[in-house]
């Protein structure tokens, strides 16, 4: 009990300098656990991207739909293929009417003037082979009925470039936060030490343990992680509907994070054991240069 | 009980000599006072006995161990057994008299029950009951060596070091603790005093080692 009073006291005895730390060392976190958010969420988009029709044939306006069916069922004969589906002209137009009220609901205008006529019929191919697909993609291209033929690879790739792009920001900014975490508390660690001087010099000389003295530098550090394990999680809580919505409605059709709740306390139990360990072993060796026996 | 060795101690990379080649025994029960002019090594002598520092050559016994040898996690032992008090006391300012003296108990995990049994058992020796609720700043210098002699007596200590104990103290206050000491002792307690205070010198009743430039030069 003394321990913790003594821990409490150290906490109480210089409020800013808590404050300055548990605030770095929630940012840290949430940043970590966004960062976390985007890896997982990435990493479903990915692979929904990756398990699309990965090649799509949009077909010009004259082309008649028994002429699209013939294609489908030429294409569905190769067994690399694995499906084709076909989206008709008024599918489009149902697809792009329930995209744009989830995007704009409130601009109902921009349906008005969209009818079937305006969309292409369009044919979606998933394979087996890379190699299938860009030669579905290539034979496409010059046929007399196709407007054009998209191949999703490029997507994909493009999306991978960007995500992976993020990770590396990410873990920049995570280095650089974890590396401002470290040295604040190590200089406030330290700064508490010498503020308790004349505590741990009689402490000391009256013949306490190592430990004795060095415990209640050890707990303030697990008291500020889990106040910012705790601040940083509820940041979290808070964002992960907007990072959700924003990728929902700009990068795919994908729920990111399906079980939100759940989740959200793996995530704060993660971060709670990170930050912990993280903590407790800066003061262990701020205190261990800092407290001689 | 305590034997120096041929113990040296240099400072400041050996341009400065602290302790030269000293040996001397000290025996149980014995009140041993360290005298000598400032610099003479009175101060470094108690230092290494409770292992604030390490000498540079020879070893310090107390009883069968080797000072200079004991491990870390052993010191806090060692210092329960040899006792100190100080010329400045180390009494803590935002704690009474009772919970500074409590202090030096509570680190080392005692019962409440033995810190409430032994708290006011000390500061009744040491003729302080009646000040347990003040603070440090509240007291007299005399009251606060007093103080800081109860908390040094609260491991039951087998020796107590005190360095310069009337060196603030006026001559009423320094009989009370030349006094106290004295009494300590007359209970089993060995006791080395480093002064170069000439009435404790005079008044006290037990060996007198003289220092001088790291050396001893006299031994009575």
């Amino acid at each position: 009990m003394n321990i913790i009073r003594n821990a409490i006291q150290h906490i109480t005895r210089s409020p800013l300098q808590s404050i300055s730390v548990v605030s770095i060392l929630a940012l840290t976190f949430l940043i970590g656990q966004l960062f976390v958010t985007v890896t997982v969420g990435s990493g479903r988009i990915l692979s929904y991207y990756e398990n699309r029709p990965q090649v799509m044939i949009f077909f010009k306006d004259e082309v008649l739909e028994d002429q699209i069916l013939q294609i489908k069922a030429e294409l569905e004969k190769d067994p690399t293929v694995e499906q084709v589906s076909y989206i008709s002209k008024e599918q489009a137009v149902e697809i792009y009417k329930e995209r744009s009220l989830r995007l704009f609901p409130d601009k109902p205008e921009l349906l008005e003037f969209v009818t079937a006529d305006m969309l292409p019929a369009s044919l979606g191919v998933s394979a087996t082979s890379v190699d299938t697909l860009y030669k579905i993609s290539d034979d496409f291209q010059n046929n007399q009925f196709v407007e054009s033929a998209i191949f999703q690879e490029d997507l994909v790739k493009e999306l991978t470039r960007f995500i992976d792009a993020l990770r590396i920001a990410g873990a920049i900014v995570i280095a650089i936060l974890l590396f401002t975490a470290i040295m604040l508390m190590m200089v406030v660690v330290s700064h508490n030490i010498r503020s308790f001087g004349s505590e741990i010099e009689v402490m000391r000389l009256v013949g306490a343990g190592s430990w004795y003295i060095r415990w209640p530098f050890v707990i303030d550090s697990i008291i500020f992680a889990l106040i910012s394990s705790t601040i940083a999680t509820l940041g979290q809580y808070l964002l992960l509907p907007a990072v959700k919505s924003f990728s929902l409605n700009f990068i795919a059709a994908v729920d990111i994070i399906p079980n939100q709740n759940e989740y959200i306390l793996y995530l704060y139990g993660a971060t709670l054991v990170f930050g912990v360990v993280f903590t407790s072993l800066i003061s262990l060796i701020a205190t261990w240069r800092k407290v001689r026996i | 009980m305590i034997t120096f060795d041929h113990v040296t101690k240099l400072y400041d990379r050996g341009s400065v000599t602290a302790l030269n080649d000293v040996s001397l025994d000290i025996k149980e029960k014995d009140l041993v006072v360290l005298v000598g002019p400032s610099g003479a090594g009175k101060t470094t002598l108690l230092r290494l006995l409770i292992k604030e520092e390490n000498p540079t050559h020879g070893a310090i016994y107390f009883k069968e161990d080797d000072i200079v040898k004991l491990s870390k996690s052993k010191v806090p032992k060692l210092r329960r057994s040899i006792g100190m008090i100080f010329q400045d006391f180390k009494l803590l300012k935002t704690r009474n008299v009772y919970e500074n003296v409590a202090f030096a108990l509570e680190v080392t995990r005692s019962s409440t029950k033995e810190i409430g049994e032994v708290v006011p058992y000390l500061l009744d020796k040491v003729g302080l009951s009646y000040r347990a609720k003040a603070f440090p700043n509240e007291l007299s210098t005399g009251e606060q060596q007093r103080v800081a002699i109860a908390r040094a007596l609260v491991h039951e200590p087998e020796v107590l070091l005190a360095d310069e104990p009337t060196g603030n103290l006026d001559r009423k206050n320094s009989e009370q603790i030349v006094e106290l000491l004295q009494q300590i002792n007359d209970w089993g307690t060995t006791i080395i005093i480093a002064t170069h205070d000439e009435y404790v010198i005079k008044t006290i009743k037990g060996r007198t080692i003289e220092l001088d430039d790291g050396k001893v030069v006299l031994e009575s």
